[in-house]
This record gives C-alpha cells, structure tokens and sequence, in this order.
C-alpha cells in the first residue's frame, strides 16, 4: 500500500473510530499518523498535516477526560426516579414501610440521594423503619461526600424525641464506624446515657431458616497487630442462613482467624433493608486455583445467631 | 427472576442485554423499539450522557401476546458498558432470564470483549447464577463496518474468543441496520421461556 493510501485509510479509520465513540482508538490512529508524517521529511504541508492532526489528538483527550471524569450523576426526572423505584427495588415485604424503604434504597444505587433523602425522612416516622432510615440519610450524606452534612444530621437526632437512647448509640456506633472506614478523623458527640455494648443485655436467637438477602459481612479481626479493626467483605453467594466470601491470600490476618469451625462472635451483617449483628460459623474454606479469582479464599459462613440489643 | 402468575396466566421475564462499552447495544433496543411497534408496551427509556454513552441502563417493555396459554411479557434492558460503571451492571443484572452478549467486531475492541464476557460471568456469579446454565445469545455486531475498510475480527476468530466453551447461538449482526437483531432477540426470547417452562411449567400443553 502506498504512503498517501495508509494516510488516507487511517485518518478514515479515526474518523469512523471518532464517530462510534472508540475515542482512544481514534486517537491512537491520529496519533500513529503524526508518526508516520514525523518520519516522511518530504511530504508536502508536512507540517501543516501534523499540525492538524495535533489539533484532533488534543480534542479526542479533551473527550476521554470529560468521559472518564467522576462527575457525580445527573438528578433524574421524576418518572424516571419512579421507574427505577418500580424496577429495582426487589423487596418481598407485604410490609408498606419496608417497600417504601426498598425503593427508597433503589434510588440511592442511582446517585438520587436528594430525592432517596426525602423519602427516609418520611419513614423517620415509622418506627419499624426508623433506624434503617436514619442509616441510609447519613449514608446518602457520605456518598454525596458531606461529612459535615451527616454529623451535623446526627446531632440534630441526639435532639429529637423520635430518637430513644437506644436508636442514638446505634446511631452513633454506625456513623463512627463509617467515618473511620473513610478515615475521616471525626469527634462525634456521644449520646447521653450511651452504655457500653457488653453492658447491653443481648437476646440471642438462632437464626430463622428464611434470612434476609446480606450484601456485605463485617468480621472484626480477633488477634495479630490489626486486633479490634473490622474488615468488610461483599457476599458473593448466599443460601440460606450460609453465605460465601471471597478474601484475598493477602488479608493473612483475616484467613488466621477463619478456621474451620471456628466461630467468628462479633460480625456485622448489612441486608437491604437493616444491619445486624450476629456470630457466624467457619463452614468452609478453599482457595480458588485458577480463574480471575485465582488466589483468593472462599469461605462459607453459617449465620449462627442474631444479636438484638435492648436497653 | 421471571413472575408468574398462575392464576392470570402471566408470565413476565427480563432479558438484559450486555457487552463493552460502544458496542451497540442500545443501537439493538433502539432498532426493536423502531420495528416492534406492535408489541412495545411502553417507552424506550434511555438514561445517558451528553455524549450517548449509557449512564445507567436502557429500559424497553414489551408484549409477546399469547404463547401457549399464556400472556407473555418480557422486559428488555442494557447496562453501560463503561468499566467504571461495573456496580450498575452488576444492580441492573439483578433478576436476569436471558443475556445478549453484544460483542464489538472491531479488532482494536478484542481484549474488551473478552474483558466484558468475564465481567458478566463474575456478576452472575455474584447472583447466584452461571454462565454456563443462563439463557445466552451472543451477537457479532458491526460487520457493516467492514465495507468501510476497519480492520475486523472474523467471525471464526469470535467464535474462538468468546464462544468456545460456552458454545451459544451466535450471530453476526449490524444493530445499525438491523441486520441480525431479530434473529438474536427470537432466539434468545426462545432460550428463555423453555429455560423458564422448566423451571416453572407455564406453558400449557398443545
């Protein structure tokens, strides 16, 4: 092929990659072609060309850094919002609060934390919801990266009537927690009358063969030099009261503690529509050879007991 | 996960359609929604940027009438295909009845064919499903593009990529001018409700 061909057929390449949104691929062609006008001296426009082409480079980065940018997403139509509401939130509640909470949640997995914000603070109102709502409006606060925002909404609750001593520390224990997992360095004002956990009497009871769908476990790491630090892990699998994690060869500390039949007492569960504490059983353990996952453990826990906390 | 309704004889799935960013699958929904006019039953609803890329999902409900004794409707939906867009996927495959794989012809789009086929199985997986059991179809699409000069896969070297061990129905296709769409969504339509007669027996015997 000749030169003025190869020019020809790349540039109609970039433009067709252009065209289609195959951004860097358009400029990896523009590009290759200043190359190949870089090593050619006696092009006529020469200079011209590259000049032009140097423009079409600039202006496909311009588009991949808008593309690629972190902008956070758009407020959506209110039919849009009721859409999302309607196709993504999964609950199986007959329970009116806790379908409302469902697609409150749905809309938070969209980016519309002013419009799932509202909803939550509806269902302050109803006690059976009450503390989910309370956790999902400080979570719509941190995802919408206001640290501020959330404390100074705390506070405001360690105020409110609607908020018991109780739901306060529960409150206060989940917004620490989270702003350490931040690693924002905040002093939040402790709730009166806050009892320590292991003055609280627990109720346990086993747990129910129908569970709730768990999304992340919370395993605090028992012994070693990160004792008392919680890692969080998504679940992968679930059946029943057994749900599997995958963790990494690297978390060594983790995989010390989970030993067969080993049970972890202090692990903390995050289901859709609530967060509670329980103690799981090590059922298994295996690592994965070979595949993406290759490396990493998976590990069956049996949902032991849920701990219920009343003051 | 597809409801049924026994006593009304309804029965409504969820085929999602999947692949690398810019590989057409909204072009697919937006050439059904064209064509299909009979059976849409709502909207096209199409979430995205100000440069067309899927932000959060394509949304198309549609009405297959009457099949076997039973009232059909199926909802058709894409994810983004943008990399960072991966928790979206993985939310908007929550449910899932039946995958389109849209795969990119173009030979530069190789590795994120292959990139997203891992990507949707990690997600099944997450789900409790298995690529290798769900209702798959796969398309090549844009082999229009080849009169124009680009450089494409062959449909062998596809086939190799991504359908060796899965080994799907597969077909060429330009979403652009609808060339292969209908075949692709028939036959995966077709996967689906006999995955979903087994699981379930909705249909009525003939």
């Amino acid at each position: 092929m000749d030169l003025a061909s190869k020019i020809k057929g790349t540039l109609k390449q970039a433009e067709i990659f252009a065209a289609q949104g195959l951004l860097v691929e358009a400029r990896d062609n523009y590009r290759s072609l200043i190359e190949l006008l870089q090593a050619q001296p006696r092009i006529k426009d020469r200079e011209k060309l590259i000049k032009s082409l140097a423009a079409k480079v600039e202006k496909m980065e311009a588009r991949i850094r808008k593309v690629e940018s972190a902008e956070p997403p758009p407020v959506l139509s209110p039919e849009i919002q009721a859409l999302i509401k309607r196709l993504f939130s999964f609950s199986q509640s007959d329970d009116p609060d806790h379908v409302a909470l469902d697609e409150a949640v749905a809309l938070t997995k969209f980016g519309q934390y002013a419009s799932a914000m509202a909803e939550f603070e509806i269902l302050l109102n109803r006690p059976s919801v009450r503390l989910a709502a309370a956790k999902n409006i400080l979570r719509c606060h941190l995802a919408a990266q206001d640290v501020p925002a959330a404390v100074e909404q705390y506070r405001r609750w360690l105020e409110d009537p609607r908020f018991d001593p109780e739901l306060q520390a529960k409150l206060y224990g989940f917004l620490q927690s989270m702003l350490e997992q931040q690693g924002k360095g905040v002093d939040l004002p402790e709730p009166p009358d806050i009892l320590p956990s292991e003055m609280l009497p627990t109720l346990q009871i086993e747990a129910p063969d129908e569970v709730l769908d768990i999304n992340t476990v919370r395993i605090q790491i028992p012994e070693g030099p990160s004792k008392g630090l919680y890692v969080d892990y998504d679940v992968s699998f679930q059946s029943g009261n057994v749900i599997s994690i995958l963790v990494s060869e690297t978390d060594t500390e983790v995989l010390k503690a989970l030993q067969l039949g080993e049970i972890l007492p202090n692990v903390e569960m995050t289901a859709t529509v609530a967060i509670f504490k329980g103690s799981a059983k090590v059922m298994a353990k295996n690592r994965i050879k070979v595949g993406p996952r290759s490396g990493y453990f998976n590990v069956d826990l049996k949902i032991r007991a849920f701990a219920v906390s009343c003051g | 996960m597809a409801v049924f309704n026994p006593k009304k004889r309804e029965i409504e799935c969820k085929l999602v359609y999947y692949g690398p960013g810019r590989g057409g699958k909204t072009t697919n929904l937006e050439w059904i929604h064209r064509t299909f006019t009979k059976n849409v039953a709502g909207k096209l609803v199409s979430i995205n940027t100000e440069g067309d890329r899927t932000l959060f999902f394509d949304f198309l409900p549609m009405g297959l009438g009457k099949i076997r004794g039973c009232e059909i409707r199926v909802q058709l939906y894409t994810v983004p295909g943008q990399v960072k867009y991966s928790a979206t996927r993985k939310l908007v495959l929550k449910g899932v009845d039946g995958v389109v794989f849209v795969a990119d012809s173009i030979a530069v789009r190789r590795e994120k064919n292959a990139l997203s086929l891992k990507d949707l199985a990690a997600n099944l997986k997450e789900h409790g499903l298995n690529i290798f059991r769900i209702p798959l179809v796969m398309q090549f699409n844009k082999r229009d593009l080849e009169a124009q000069g680009v450089p494409l896969l062959s449909v062998e070297q596809l086939q190799r990529d991504l359908n060796r061990q899965l080994k799907v129905p597969a077909f060429p296709a330009s979403a652009l001018n609808g060339e292969g769409v209908r075949e692709t969504l028939k036959t995966a339509l077709e996967l689906t409700l006999k995955h979903l007669h087994r699981e379930m027996r909705w249909a009525q015997a003939s």
